[in-house]
């Protein structure tokens, strides 16, 4: 199935809006940046569907969440001509529609202690960036700490502290809602005793 | 704001879309993992090694219509360096180019940071000749890898202390080691010692880039950056007996300049624009002093 949907308007501007975009996220986390517009299929938000055309290409593989649609899959396809896996392990970059049904932040490549940059980068959608539970944030990029509302269950922030104690080693993720985009990157540590729990199994 | 007369025939910016995604990648995990080198594919660029091809392929795949762009060589706006470099980018596209380090968005630098302070949303891009500290220490790449996965950064400190003994302080005036985030040790290009306090806690995103030795790393802005030292040597900058000959400053990085065959020189800030903004904020003082020569 060939997808009837068109990429960015403008390739090389479009990246480049993005790219900075998810640069900015990743450096200022907490920070909600804003992506180039696209019209993306269904199931894939507008800054992730704009994020993927940015990162994406030949020489990357990756890991779309089962749940996408096959239009999501052609269109990934036709415009970034990037290989997909089944094994999350292997998996350059990570789509994630529904974090509820997805696998741990364990079962993802945290990279290696000589390559740690070997590591999964997760694209999750969420509903919204907003009106979740209040999680304070200390980190590179961060001035003090930053206060952020992201809609995410407590169970998620306990996998993510656990991952972020194993830096170097770790995973970078960027959250899409409509054309937004925030990033934490591995740095990125929660504070407050709730989000602290013993170990994680993938 | 951009001019319709980027050079035809050429992507904008130059580098092909590929080489920018395989960079841009590159990067975000640069700023993932402060002071952490990432290996990349660099390109043939239209200049030989040492004249800034690591710098100008992170400027070319992070600039964008709407930047700003700045390029200094040891500080000035003006040498042949820089010149061509902002010339090329001009070319290629057609973006706004400016001296004052306040107006930049991008700020392309060979050797120091601007001393006027840097702002958040604000991005430098460093030319790197040697991006691994361990290198004089340990040839071996893959060793120097191992020695960075196990934080083995004694020998780096034996290397202080040998100047320690021998010369009673340590005598490294450029590309001073640091470690960034409490984790790498990381060569912050060759920067003057006197510009490594101005990269901790820095508001601006700091880029590195290494061609020749195709390595990019990154220090995202309010990030730790501790110069390494002893308790009883600690880390200090340089100072001048005497201020800037053109301004008064004497808080800046002086540069020696020979001013005729009879051996006589003068000081002055490396620094041009920073030198000339204040000149011209002080109307009484030297203000031609070029012309007095």
């Amino acid at each position: 199935m060939i997808t009837q949907l068109p990429g960015f308007a403008n390739p090389v501007h479009d990246a480049q809006r993005t790219f900075r975009a998810l640069l900015d996220a990743l450096a200022r986390p907490g920070l909600i940046q804003t992506t180039a517009h696209v019209a993306p299929p269904d199931g894939l938000a507008p800054s992730c569907a704009a994020a993927a055309l940015t990162l994406l290409d030949l020489e990357t593989t990756v890991w779309l969440q089962p749940s996408f649609s096959e239009d999501a899959r052609a269109w990934l396809l036709f415009h970034t001509g990037c290989r997909f896996t089944i094994d999350p392990q292997t998996a350059d970059f990570a789509l994630i529609q529904d974090l509820a049904t997805a696998p741990s932040l364990f079962a993802f490549s945290h990279g290696t202690a000589e390559y740690p940059e070997a590591s999964t980068s997760l694209l999750i959608q969420l509903p919204d960036l907003e009106n979740g539970e209040a999680v304070m944030l200390q980190g590179p990029g961060i001035k003090d700490s930053i206060c952020i509302t992201l809609p995410l269950t407590v169970n998620y922030w306990q996998q993510w502290q656990a991952m972020t104690e194993g830096y170097p080693l770790g995973l970078d993720a960027w959250y899409f809602a409509g054309d937004r985009v925030l990033g934490l990157p591995r740095t990125a540590r929660v504070q407050g005793s709730e989000f602290k729990v013993q170990s994680f199994q993938s | 704001m951009t001019s319709p007369t980027t050079e035809p025939g050429f992507n904008f910016a130059y580098l092909d879309e590929q080489t920018k995604r395989s960079i841009r990648r590159a990067l975000l995990k640069a700023v993932a993992l402060p002071g952490h080198q990432i290996p990349f594919s660099s390109r043939e660029m239209p200049m030989s090694y040492g004249w800034g091809t690591g710098g100008i392929q992170v400027t070319a795949s992070v600039i964008g219509q709407d930047d700003t762009l700045k390029v200094i060589d040891q500080g000035a706006d003006d040498t042949t360096n820089a010149v061509n470099i902002r010339r090329f980018f001009k070319k290629v596209c057609g973006v706004e180019t400016t001296e004052r380090t306040e107006e930049a968005t991008l700020i392309q630098t060979r050797h120091r940071i601007p001393e006027t302070p840097l702002t958040e949303g604000q991005v430098m891009v460093y030319q790197v000749p040697m991006p691994e500290p361990l290198y004089f220490i340990e040839p071996s790449r893959t060793k120097a890898n191992k020695m960075h996965a196990l934080e083995e950064y004694g020998p780096m400190y034996v290397r202080l202390y040998e100047d320690v003994t021998r010369f009673g302080r340590i005598a490294l005036s450029y590309d001073y080691p640091v470690i960034v985030g409490d984790r790498y040790l990381m060569n912050p290009s060759p920067i003057p010692r006197f510009d490594n306090p101005k990269l901790h806690m820095n508001p601006a995103l700091q880029l590195f880039g290494a061609g020749r030795e195709k390595r990019i790393y990154a220090v995202p802005p309010y990030t730790k950056v501790k110069s390494l030292d002893f308790e009883d040597y600690p880390f200090q900058v340089e100072h001048w007996a005497q201020p800037c000959e053109f301004c008064g400053a004497t808080n800046s990085y002086l540069d020696e300049v020979v001013i005729d065959d009879a051996g006589q020189r003068m000081w002055i800030c490396s620094d041009t624009d920073y030198c000339n903004q204040r000149q011209a904020a002080q109307p009484e003082a030297k203000l031609n002093a070029w012309e007095n020569l």
